[in-house]
């Protein structure tokens, strides 16, 4: 039988015991820490309005260190949500008490763990004082700090860092895509300066310089960018895209139309979005257009574009019905139904304003042609306004659609109250002395 | 007869010489994984996802079935979490309860029509419902076809290019889908799924969706479970993500990317554990092709889920469990020590093999040698008592090692009391609650050999406002 040395169990009980007087003792040591931290919380509490005033803390004070990362965690915590003369005051603090120089000492001679977390804070601080340390930052060989250090660059948000960002992408160091985009987008204001970018022979440099583009907030010009809209690569030509929808210059609505029949489907779903963007209703034809594409997420945008485009979407609709299409209809119908809007517009059924009133009319004719009349029977059920389904069943007692009859009759059977009875039974009526009157021809399927 | 049990004794021997290794390297993967994790947390600015237009929107996948205790409460929590983009779809699996009727009530949900594409397999669609004030939510009504087939549903629906599982039974923190996703837009390499922590919600106070004091339950079986969490998550788990070999992330909570999730098929319909055959899968496609991936586990994303405060239920459930891994590898054997897939072939595959699933086998087989070997004389009692010690002493290290790296790390359970109380569980862990489910699973992995699989079914308590 195998034996188990003895000195085997003697040190897993050892290890039992050693790991429970471990546990215990961190247990009183934190507490005892906490309480000296919360001391020291307490009177920079007390003293932040006179620092603030422009008071210095003196050296005896900050002497402890944790005396000074106590000072330090509070104003960096309410640096985050300060505005205005709150955020210069905290800002000028920062720099007075020592604690940007101690930190950029500590990035750059400091201790490995401790560079990374003086890396972040001083985006934290937001000072422009950091940006050549953090610069220096990211020529270093450890990744992890030179993602802080980019993204700390990203926080400060200053254009003075702008070519060092572009740089390390252009130097191929390795980068977190994430990071170096949200850098790029905060520190370079010229959308010009990613054009070079779009031309690198590196796949992952032309996406990440066309991203950026789309991304930024600064504005697009037209004339920079048009030229890329035929560029070989599909994902830089969908963020050129992209980036024209939002220059809102109407030179780019033909070069949006073009891309719509482009060979790649997320081009073509980036080339609708951009007409959304845009707005024009003049690029009606070719989004209805889109609403057939093979690509189903494709027809899912052109669907939204097209609500997006007209005033009212029962106009879309009723364009939509007369192309004889059911995959578009549904389309649209489903898009509208998703965001609730088909279902908000219920009570403008019963709008004082006639035009409005009209409009949802219109959608609804539309909806309970294409087959969608089961919400609007829900609705007449259960809506919590018994006006708007007085006008719900206005609106169905119009209407003429073969499944209505069936569907309205098994309702009936099954109303719980009187009230809702006689309505369903006055829809009915309406259905039956005009039903085989007015028939409407089947929606085609696309092959 | 002797002889055979000799040689049975000497082979356990050689067993746990191998395996015990093993746990020492996840224990060194996890503290050295842990540290970094606590390291790099301190430079990762999470708010900056909440307001970067970078940030990808998730679909939120939730389940239902026979939910309608918990559904509410879970979707209010999913609802409001800290995250810039979300859409959270439940699916109602055919409940006979009346879980549809609760969210329709709580969420105002009306019955619409979706145009949608049925591009993995599901059971047929009743209804679907949206809510006219809360655009976010989607509600899939649909016939009985399991978990997978729900999550597949969900699949069809879903528009965003990561996808969050979640049961509905589970609460998740305000900055849990953040956290998780935290790694995917960080990586530098395509990050296809990153799962968070699951810890045991039993008597910690919940409020709308919340979990609003971190308490351990009061029932001896729920504190022993909080003890096995930790140990399978902080240890388990961290130290296969460290060698990027993880191959189970949990269904009550991981996100996964929805583009590789359609490449496979979506989930297997006919296996009960279909969330570590998705991740086995993805794993196998990704090696197959020969691009490079992460697969992750993210410590501090927490989900909080109600575990089975009875034995028989924590049976069925630990039964179903076994069942599934059982499925999930045998249906995947080809990876088993095969170099194509890399770790996750050559370590970790064989690990789940010979470990998780044929290690309660020979545990049993181990006790019932050892008291063989007593009761027949081969084995004196000065050896008998060592061996029982050193068994306990080398199960309850690793029990206590986790309450040590989840106090060096989390620290959810802030007083003293609780702190006791849970090492106190994590001494009684090993005997004999660990018997008890090692008795539980190879009754699982029989059950698989004869009985047609089922998803099971599990007795809900629901979230109280005053304990869960």
């Amino acid at each position: 039988m195998p034996f188990v040395p003895f000195f085997v169990l003697a040190a897993l009980g050892g290890t039992l015991v050693g790991m429970f007087a471990f546990i215990l003792g961190r247990r009183a040591w934190r507490a005892r820490d906490f309480r000296r931290r919360d001391r020291y919380r307490d009177y920079w509490f007390r003293r932040l309005p006179s620092l603030l005033a422009g008071d210095t803390p003196g050296s005896q004070e900050m002497r402890v260190p944790e005396a000074r990362e106590t000072l330090e965690s509070i104003l960096v915590n309410r640096l985050e949500t300060a505005e205005g003369a709150e955020q210069k005051q905290l800002s000028e603090l920062i720099e007075r008490a020592g604690l940007l120089d101690q930190r950029i000492r500590l990035l750059q001679k400091g201790p490995r763990w401790e560079r990374l977390y003086s890396a972040t804070l001083l985006g934290q601080m937001r000072s422009p004082g950091a940006i050549p340390a953090l610069v220096e930052a990211l020529e270093e060989d450890w990744p992890p700090l030179c993602s802080a250090a980019l993204r700390s660059l990203g926080r400060i948000g200053s254009a003075a860092a702008g070519p060092a960002i572009l740089g390390f992408l252009q130097r191929g160091r390795p980068v977190e895509p994430n990071l170096w985009l949200e850098a790029a987008v905060a520190c370079v204001p010229d959308l010009e300066d990613f054009a070079s970018l779009l031309q690198d022979e590196r796949e992952e440099v032309r996406v990440l310089a066309a991203r950026s583009i789309a991304e930024s907030p600064h504005p697009a010009r037209f004339d920079s960018l048009n030229r890329f809209v035929f560029h070989p690569d599909p994902e830089v030509r969908a963020q050129v895209l992209r980036t024209l929808g939002r220059s809102r210059d109407g030179r780019a609505v033909s070069l949006l139309i073009a891309a719509t029949h482009d060979s790649i489907w997320f081009v073509r779903l980036r080339a609708l979005g951009a007409l959304a963007e845009l707005g024009d209703p003049s690029t009606l034809d070719a989004v209805l257009h889109a609403v057939k594409d093979s690509n189903f997420q494709v027809r899912q945008r052109a669907a939204a574009t097209l609500a997006s485009l007209v005033s009212c979407p029962g106009e879309a609709l009723e364009k939509l019905l007369s192309s004889n299409d059911e995959y578009a209809v549904e389309a649209l119908l489903s898009q509208l139904a998703r965001s609730g809007l088909l279902w908000r517009s219920l009570p403008l059924l019963r709008s004082p304003q006639e035009q409005v009133r009209r409009d949802a009319e219109k959608l609804w004719s539309g909806a309970i042609a294409a087959g969608y009349h089961a919400i609007l029977l829900n609705a007449l059920e259960t809506h919590p306004e018994w006006r708007v389904r007085v006008a719900i069943a206005r609106l169905l007692a119009r209407m003429d659609h073969p499944a209505l009859v069936t569907e309205l009759e098994q309702r009936l059977a099954a109303a719980p109250t009187t009230r809702l009875r006689r309505l369903l039974r006055a829809v009915l009526r309406s259905q039956t002395s005009c039903s085989g009157e007015k028939t409407r021809a089947p929606l085609a399927r696309p092959a | 007869m002797l002889l055979w049990l000799v040689l049975l004794n000497k082979l356990i021997v050689v067993y746990f010489a191998v395996v015990m290794p093993f746990y020492g390297l996840l224990i060194v993967a996890a503290l050295w994984s842990s540290a970094r994790y606590r390291q790099t947390l301190k430079g990762q600015a999470l708010q900056r996802f909440l307001k970067s237009s970078l940030t990808p929107p998730v679909s939120i996948l939730v389940p239902a079935y026979n939910e309608q205790l918990s559904v509410a409460e879970s979707v209010r929590s999913l609802l409001h979490l800290d995250y810039p983009e979300l859409e959270v779809i439940v699916i109602n699996d055919g409940s006979s309860d009346g879980t549809v009727e609760v969210l329709c009530r709580d969420f105002g949900l009306v019955p619409t029509s979706l145009a949608w594409r049925p591009e993995l397999p599901c059971s047929p669609i009743r209804g679907i419902y949206v809510s006219p004030e809360e655009p976010r939510l989607l509600v899939i009504d649909k016939e009985n076809g399991g978990k997978s087939d729900a999550l597949n549903a969900g699949l069809n629906f879903a528009r965003s290019p990561y996808f969050c599982t979640v049961d509905a039974d589970v609460v998740l923190e305000a900055d849990a889908l953040l956290r998780v996703m935290a790694p995917v837009l960080n990586s530098r390499s395509l990050v296809l799924a990153s799962g968070g922590i699951v810890r045991v919600a039993n008597g910690c106070q919940v409020e709308h969706g919340r979990v609003r004091q971190v308490r351990l339950p009061e029932r001896g079986i729920e504190v022993l479970q909080v003890v096995e969490y930790l140990r399978g998550f902080l240890f388990g788990r961290e130290g296969w993500s460290a060698l990027n070999a993880l191959l189970i992330i949990s269904g009550a909570f991981g996100v996964f990317s929805r583009a590789v999730a359609m490449e496979i098929g979506g989930y297997r319909r006919d296996t009960v554990g279909e969330d570590m055959d998705l991740v086995v899968r993805m794993h196998r496609r990704l090696c197959e092709t020969g691009r490079p991936y992460r697969i992750l586990f993210v410590p501090d994303p927490v989900c909080w889920t109600q575990v089975p405060s009875d034995w028989r239920t924590l049976a069925r459930q630990r039964r179903r469990w076994q069942k599934g891994l059982l499925d999930v590898l045998w249906r995947n054997r080809p990876m088993m020590l095969n170099p194509r897939y890399g770790r996750a072939g050559l370590v970790a595959f064989p690990y789940q093999v010979g470990v998780e699933l044929l290690g309660p086998v020979v545990e049993i087989v181990g006790i019932l040698c050892i008291l063989a070997s007593a009761v027949l004389g081969l084995l004196g009692r000065g050896p008998l008592l060592y061996l029982l010690l050193f068994g306990y002493l080398a199960g309850t290290v690793i029990s206590v090692a986790a309450v040590l790296l989840e106090e060096l790390t989390y620290r959810r359970y802030t007083s003293l009391r609780e702190l006791l109380r849970l090492l106190v569980y994590a001494l009684l862990d090993f005997f004999p609650y660990r018997q008890f489910l090692l008795v539980c699973r190879v009754w699982g992995m029989l059950d698989y050999l004869r009985r047609p699989k089922a998803w099971g079914v599990q007795r809900r308590i629901g979230f109280s406002p005053e304990k869960a």
